[in-house]
């Protein structure tokens, strides 16, 4: 699981500590950074800031914030990926043109990705959902939760966990990742971790990055199938 | 089995708590799992090691031990295995220190750079020697802190930590080193294999 689905993840083996037998939780963090929540908070001020919001109560209007959920994703989207990932993708390419047009068109080739991107999203989300997912997310903290030790949170599962991060993900960045793992080894909890090589961001989890699938399909192989 | 893999488990009983440090492709791992029934924790630096453990099933986290042994609790094992990465290390004192703090005990195998033919190699060639063990130039070596039994028993007494059995491994041959014959095993034994606490 991502990020959302990591957070899930982990409340769930808190909540749950004998209803699984692997954890896996991929590029996540058990409590938002400052960074983070101020990037949700740029998405959810751009969704308010749409005069079709309308205080949320855009349904019974029959109108949607479509440009302001859009520019929402194309801030997030941003944050899924890596500067060189997007280097060597878009660079300096200019989008179906010669030249400069000198306006405030899609000259850029990441500018027309960006918002195609944003044009896709609306169709597939809802904007108030959107503010309350986000929302869910900077205010979870599973430290907090357990009285800022977050070992206390696993002290009652004997999962297997593997906790698995990407050097590129500057999003929940390896040491995040690695504050798991290490709350983890200081009750003797059986965890594995590994930080996967890849250009693709935070969203490798959900690329084609051949390292990553295969020691995932490895983990679960050997100690999912196996245990059984 | 390498020797010095089967001395290592030989020395362990079954069902204690292993960390193995530098533990690269898991074969220790699965010999202690095989032959003491022992589920033991790694930690490897390299990526690709990591995942050759995993893909054998062994709990293993990617990390370096001069900085990621920290988060281990005091005697979270009964041993802490090192093998032939002690030269490797920045810090080898703070490494050792680590080690014993994090294992009841800790053993630890050196390659010993006081054998005759790395004498002879320095010697007569005047230049780092390069040998089967030691395969690669000064300039691109891992190993930047190369001692021998002799250097590492002195060691112990710097630091303040007891050798309770120390092996000597010469060409496949397991003996015992002591006082009397220190001087002859550090000239002949290849690798030393140390069981020491704190």
């Amino acid at each position: 699981m991502d990020q959302w689905g990591g957070m899930q993840v982990l409340q769930f083996i808190s909540n749950y500590p004998d209803k699984a037998r692997t954890v896996v939780p991929i590029a996540c963090t058990s409590s938002h950074s400052a960074q983070n929540i101020a990037f949700n908070e740029l998405g959810r001020q751009a969704i308010a800031s749409d005069h079709n919001w309308s205080e949320g109560k855009y349904l019974s209007n029959n109108t949607l914030p479509d440009k302001g959920l859009s520019v929402a994703r194309m801030a997030a989207h941003i944050t899924y990926l890596s500067k060189k990932g997007l280097q060597e993708k878009f660079g300096r390419k200019l989008q179906e043109r010669d030249a400069l047009k000198f306006g405030f068109d899609a000259d850029f080739q990441i500018e027309s990705y960006l918002r195609y991107q944003g044009s896709v999203f609306v169709d597939r989300f809802d904007a108030n959902s959107y503010l309350y997912i986000t929302r869910a997310m900077d205010y979870f903290d599973l430290v907090k939760q357990f009285d800022g030790n977050l070992s206390n949170a696993f002290k009652k599962t004997k999962a297997k966990f593997f906790i698995i991060s990407f050097t590129s993900d500057w999003l929940y960045p390896t040491q995040e990742n690695k504050d798991i793992v290490i709350a983890l080894n200081a009750i003797g909890a059986d965890v594995g971790f590994v930080e996967i090589k890849s250009d693709k961001g935070h969203d490798s989890f959900l690329l084609d990055v051949p390292d990553f699938l295969k020691t995932l399909k490895n983990f679960l192989d050997k100690s999912y199938l196996e245990r059984k | 089995m390498k020797t010095e893999y089967k001395i290592i488990v030989d020395i362990i009983e079954e069902n204690a708590r292993v960390l193995d440090v530098g533990c690269d492709d898991g074969t220790l791992m699965e010999s202690l799992k095989n032959d003491k029934n022992i589920d033991a924790r790694g930690i490897e630096i390299s990526k690709d090691k990591v995942q050759t453990c995993v893909s054998k099933g062994l709990t293993v986290i990617e990390g370096n031990a001069e900085f990621d042994l920290k988060q281990f609790p005091n005697d979270s094992f009964d041993y802490v295995v090192l093998g032939q990465t002690l030269q490797a290390f920045v810090n080898p004192e703070i490494v050792i220190r680590e080690l014993l703090r994090v294992g009841k005990k800790a053993i630890v195998t050196i390659p010993n750079f006081g054998h005759w033919k790395v004498r002879l190699n320095l010697l007569f060639k005047g230049t780092m020697p390069i040998t089967e063990s030691l395969p690669n130039d000064w300039y691109n070596t891992p190993n930047i802190h190369m001692c021998t039994i002799k250097d590492f028993v002195k060691f112990s007494k710097v630091i303040g930590f007891k050798i309770f059995k120390s092996l000597a491994l010469t060409n496949k041959n397991i003996s015992n080193i002591n006082n009397y014959n220190l001087f002859y095993k550090n000239l002949f034994a290849e690798l030393g294999i140390f069981l020491i606490e704190k």
